[in-house]
C-alpha cells in the first residue's frame, strides 16, 4: 500500500466528514467531547500523512495517544500532591 | 317503499344471501346469484395453456372472457377473466389451482378475494350500508367511507356462563346460561340442557347479535349439539370453522374455530381481538370502511383488515388486485442495505430520576411519513421519465404523478380519525362520545400495523424497500427535532422512534409549548410531501413531567428505551415496561404496584420522592401480611403466561411447562398459544399449580416468590439507593 497522496490537513478533513452522521446521532454533550479528542488529531498531521495504515486508524491511534499523555499528566499531578501535601 | 341497512351477507351454493334489518323491525333474507372470479394476465402461450387446462377440468361450470385491466405496476394488460357459475364452484375452482403449480410463474388477480367482497364491490353494497327496498330491489343510498351514518338499531342479547369468569374449556364443572338484553340489568337463567326453554327465549329476544364469550370454544357449540334450532334465524344454517393458531409480531395466538350464524351476528369477546378494544361501534366502523361481513371481522386481525381496505380502494379505483407480486427485491444494493436496515431510532436514555422533563411525540409519525412520500410498493422506483422526485436518505425514486395505493388509503385513515377524535372531544352526550371514540380506536389500529405490513414480503401491497425508505426518514425526522431542541438549551434524556424526552433548568412550560412550535414549524418546511395531498406533521408536547424515572434493563444494567415511569405536573402517571404493565404479573402484584404509584402522583420533586419511602414500605409491609396470614385470592396470584410451544415440546424444566403438562396429565386440554394461569407453591414436585387444579386440591403458596415480586414492583418505583444519593448541590 501506498502513501496517502492527500495533504494531511485534507485527509482528516475527509475522515471527519464521514463521521457526519454518527456526530448527528449523538447527545450534543457527547458530541463536544468528541469534538475536542478530534481536535487533538491535528497536532499529529504530519505522522497520519506519512503513515502506511488506514488513514482513520492513524487517526485513533493519535487519539489514543493524546488520551495516553493526559492520563500520565494526571498520575503525575497525582504522584506530586501525595509527596507534598 | 321501504328502508333499512345490510345486517349481514354470506355465501351460499347458488351466490350471495342477504340478511336485511328494515326499518320496521322485520329482517327478511333475500338471494341473489353472483359469478365470483379470478383474472390471468393474457402473457401467451403458457397463460392459455392454464386456462385450457381449468376448462378441461371444470367445463361449463367457468367462463373464460378475454379482456384488459389496469395492473397497479404495469399500466394496462391484457386478460383471460375466469368466472366460476356459483361462489361453490369458485372455492373449488381455487382450491385445485392453488394446491397444483398451475399459477407457478403467472401473473394472477384477485383469486384470494372473497366471493362476498366481490359481490360487494360489484354491487356498491357493504356490511351496515343503508338503502332502499322496494318490489325486491335494493338501492344503496350510502358509502363505505361516508361520515356520518346512524348507528344502526340492533337487538343486542349476550350470552354468558353462570358463574361467570371461569374457562369453561379447562373448569370441570356444569354451567348455567344467562340470558340478558345489553342494557337490560335483570338477566334469564336457564339450565344449560333445557333445550326448549333456550330456543323459546331467543325466538322472543329475536337478537341481531349474539353476545357470547366462549361462544366459539363452548357455548355456541354445545347448543348446536344440543340441537338448538333458534341460534340462526335459519333453522340450523351455520357455519363452523377450524381451531387455528396464528402468529403475530412474535407470538403465538390460539384462536378457537368460529360460529358463524345466519341472520344473526356471533360475536365471541373472548376469541375476539377487535372486540374488547373498540366495542360494537368500532366493529361497525371497521366494518363498513372494510366491507368485510362482521362476524369476519370481529375474528381477524388489523393487519387483515387494512389489506382487505386497500384491496376494496385499488378495486374501487379500477386496479386489478394483485395475488403473487412479481417485484424483485434484488435492486437493493449491499451498501444501501446497510446504511437503512437500522429500524427505529432509539437512544439510551439517561439512567434515572429527572425533574421538570418535557415528552414530545410525532402523532402517527409512520403513516403521516407513508402518506407524505407516497411510499406504496407500487410507486418505489416507478420507471415514469417524468418522476424524478428523490427520497431522504435512501435516495430510492419515488413516483410523483399518482398516489400509491397504501398512501391512499393511510391518507383516508388519518383524516378520519382526525375529525371523529375532534367530534369526541366536542360531543357532551357520553354514548355518543364513546361511539365516536371507539369509531377513532378502530381507525388507529389499522393505522398501527400498516406499517409492518408495508414491509412484509408476503402482505399484498407490501415491499421491503417501502418499509425501510419509512423508518430512515422517521430516524431523520427525530434526529432533526433533537437538534432544534439541542440548539435551544434543551437536553436531550431520550428519543424512541417517535418521541423525545428534553429537559431544560429552569424551564416553564410556557418554554416547552414553544419549542413544540418551534418543531412544528420547523419539520413542516423541511420535509415537504412530495404529492399536494400530504398531511400535515404533528408533533405535540405529550405533557411535562413533575419527576420522571428512566430504568435499566434488567438483564444489561444499561438504560432501555422502554422502561420508564414517571407523573405528569397534571398528575397523571405514564409507565412503560415495568411490572404493572407486563401481562403475566400476578394480579396482586399489579394492583400493589399500581396503589404504590398512586402514592406518588401527588409527589413533584426527587426529594419528595425520598420522603415517600417509608409510606411504601408500610405498603409492601401490610401486602406481605396478607400473603402470610393467607388472605389472598387465588386468582390474584395466578401468572398468566403464553405458549410459545406445544406442552410436550418444552425440554427444560419452567413454570409454564410445568403447569401445561400437570393439566395435559388431568385429562384438560392445553396446546400451543393457548394462555395458561398457575400459582406459584410450596411443593417440590410441582411449584407452578394451575389455578384450575389449585382449586381442587390447594398447596401452601410459595410466600417467599411473590413477597420477591413485592420488592421488585416497590425497587421499580422507588430504589433504594435513591436513599443514599445525596440531592443535587
Ligand atoms: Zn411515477
Amino acid at each position: 500500500m501506498g502513501r496517502n497522496v492527500l495533504p494531511p490537513s485534507l485527509l482528516i478533513a475527509r475522515e471527519e466528514a464521514l463521521l457526519k452522521d454518527f456526530l448527528r446521532a449523538l447527545r450534543k454533550e457527547d458530541r463536544l467531547v468528541l469534538k475536542r479528542l478530534l481536535a487533538g488529531v491535528r497536532a499529529h498531521s504530519q505522522a497520519i500523512g506519512l503513515s502506511d495504515v488506514e488513514p482513520f486508524e492513524a487517526i485513533l491511534l493519535a487519539m489514543l495517544l493524546e488520551i495516553q499523555k493526559e492520563v500520565e499528566a494526571l498520575k503525575e499531578a497525582l504522584e506530586g500532591a501525595k509527596k507534598h501535601p | 317503499m321501504k328502508s333499512g341497512f345490510l345486517l349481514d351477507a354470506h355465501e351460499t351454493p347458488k351466490g350471495i344471501g342477504l340478511w336485511l334489518a328494515l326499518d320496521d323491525g322485520s329482517r327478511p333474507r333475500l338471494e341473489r346469484a353472483f359469478s365470483p372470479g379470478f383474472a390471468l394476465e393474457n402473457e401467451g402461450r403458457k397463460t392459455r395453456r392454464a386456462v385450457a387446462i381449468l376448462q378441461g377440468r371444470f367445463g361449463k361450470d367457468i367462463r373464460v372472457v378475454e379482456g384488459k385491466g389496469n395492473d397497479l405496476l404495469k399500466g394496462e394488460v391484457p386478460l383471460f377473466e375466469i368466472k366460476a357459475k356459483d361462489p361453490w364452484t369458485f372455492e373449488r375452482l381455487k382450491a385445485q389451482a392453488l394446491r397444483s403449480d398451475l399459477f407457478e410463474g403467472l401473473c394472477v388477480y384477485g383469486v384470494d378475494t372473497p366471493a362476498v367482497s366481490q359481490f360487494f364491490l360489484k354491487t356498491g353494497m357493504f356490511p351496515f350500508c343503508r338503502f332502499a327496498f322496494k318490489d325486491g330491489e335494493l338501492r344503496v343510498c350510502d358509502e363505505p367511507l361516508a361520515l356520518d351514518y346512524p348507528f344502526p338499531s340492533l337487538r343486542v342479547l349476550e350470552v354468558s356462563l353462570e358463574p361467570e369468569g371461569l374457562d369453561p374449556m379447562h373448569a370441570r364443572r356444569a354451567f348455567a346460561l344467562c340470558l340478558r338484553p345489553l342494557g337490560e340489568e335483570e338477566g334469564l337463567v336457564l339450565e344449560a340442557c333445557d333445550k326448549e326453554g333456550i330456543e323459546s327465549s331467543l325466538r322472543r329476544f329475536d337478537p341481531d347479535v349474539i353476545l357470547a364469550p366462549f361462544g366459539d370454544g363452548y357455548t355456541l357449540k354445545r347448543l348446536l349439539a344440543l340441537g338448538v334450532r333458534t341460534l340462526s334465524r335459519e333453522g340450523f344454517h351455520a357455519r363452523l370453522g377450524e381451531d387455528q393458531t396464528i402468529a403475530s409480531y412474535g407470538k403465538v395466538y390460539a384462536r378457537k374455530g368460529p360460529v358463524l350464524l345466519s341472520g344473526r351476528l356471533h360475536i365471541d369477546p373472548r376469541n375476539s381481538f377487535f372486540y374488547p378494544e373498540v366495542g360494537l361501534a368500532g366493529l361497525i366502523e371497521l366494518s363498513r370502511a372494510c366491507a368485510i361481513p362482521l362476524q369476519e371481522l370481529a375474528r381477524t386481525t388489523p393487519g387483515r383488515a387494512i389489506t382487505r381496505l386497500e384491496a376494496r380502494l385499488a378495486g374501487q379505483l379500477g386496479f386489478l388486485v394483485p395475488f403473487q407480486k412479481g417485484v424483485p427485491e434484488g435492486f437493493k444494493t449491499l451498501e444501501t442495505f446497510l446504511r437503512l436496515d437500522k429500524g427505529g431510532l432509539s437512544f439510551r436514555p439517561l439512567v434515572g430520576f429527572f425533574e421538570n422533563v418535557a415528552e414530545y411525540d410525532f402523532a402517527s409519525m409512520y403513516p403521516s411519513i407513508i402518506v407524505n412520500f407516497n411510499l406504496s410498493y407500487e410507486t418505489l422506483n416507478c420507471g415514469h421519465p417524468s418522476c424524478q422526485t428523490r427520497l431522504p436518505v435512501s435516495g430510492y425514486g419515488v413516483c410523483s404523478k399518482r398516489t400509491g395505493i397504501v398512501p391512499f388509503t393511510l391518507k383516508r385513515l388519518i383524516e378520519r380519525r382526525e375529525t371523529l377524535k375532534a367530534r369526541a372531544a366536542l360531543e357532551s352526550d357520553p354514548r355518543q362520545r364513546q361511539a365516536l371514540e371507539q369509531r377513532q380506536k378502530a381507525l388507529k389500529w389499522l393505522l398501527v400495523v400498516s406499517f409492518g405490513y408495508l414491509g412484509y414480503r408476503n402482505a399484498k401491497f407490501g415491499r421491503i424497500e417501502a418499509h425501510e425508505a419509512t423508518t430512515a426518514i422517521g430516524r431523520e425526522l427525530l434526529l432533526f427535532a433533537k437538534e432544534i431542541a439541542e440548539a435551544r438549551g434543551f437536553k436531550l434524556l431520550h428519543a424512541l422512534t417517535d418521541a423525545l424526552w428534553v429537559q431544560k433548568e429552569g424551564a416553564q412550560e410556557r418554554a416547552y409549548v414553544e419549542l413544540e412550535h418551534e418543531i412544528i414549524r420547523r419539520v413542516n418546511a423541511a420535509f415537504k410531501p412530495v404529492l399536494p395531498d400530504g398531511v400535515p406533521w404533528k408533533v405535540r408536547l405529550e405533557g411535562v413531567y413533575a419527576w420522571v424515572r428512566f430504568l435499566a434493563s434488567k438483564a444489561y444494567g444499561v438504560g432501555v428505551g422502554n422502561r420508564y415511569v414517571g407523573v405528569f405536573q397534571d398528575r397523571t402517571i405514564k409507565a412503560r415496561g415495568i411490572l404493572l404493565r407486563r401481562s403475566d404479573t400476578p394480579p396482586l402484584i399489579r394492583e400493589f404496584q399500581e396503589q404504590a404509584l398512586q402514592l406518588l402522583a401527588g409527589v413533584s420533586s426527587i426529594e419528595g420522592l425520598r420522603r415517600q419511602y417509608s409510606t411504601l414500605q408500610g405498603l409492601t409491609k401490610a401486602y406481605e401480611a396478607r400473603l402470610e396470614e393467607g388472605k389472598v385470592r387465588p386468582e390474584a396470584l395466578a401468572v398468566r403466561l403464553r405458549l410459545a410451544r406445544n406442552p410436550l415440546d418444552y425440554q427444560k424444566r419452567s413454570f409454564l411447562a410445568e403447569a401445561a403438562q400437570s393439566l395435559l396429565a388431568e385429562g384438560l386440554g392445553v396446546s400451543l398459544g393457548e394462555t395458561v394461569r398457575f400459582v406459584r407453591v410450596q411443593d417440590k414436585a410441582l411449584r407452578a399449580n394451575p389455578l384450575w387444579l389449585y382449586h381442587d386440591n390447594p398447596k401452601p403458596i410459595d410466600t417467599a416468590y411473590y413477597a420477591g415480586l413485592l420488592q421488585e414492583a416497590l425497587e421499580e418505583l422507588l430504589p433504594q439507593s435513591l436513599l443514599k444519593e445525596k440531592a443535587l448541590p
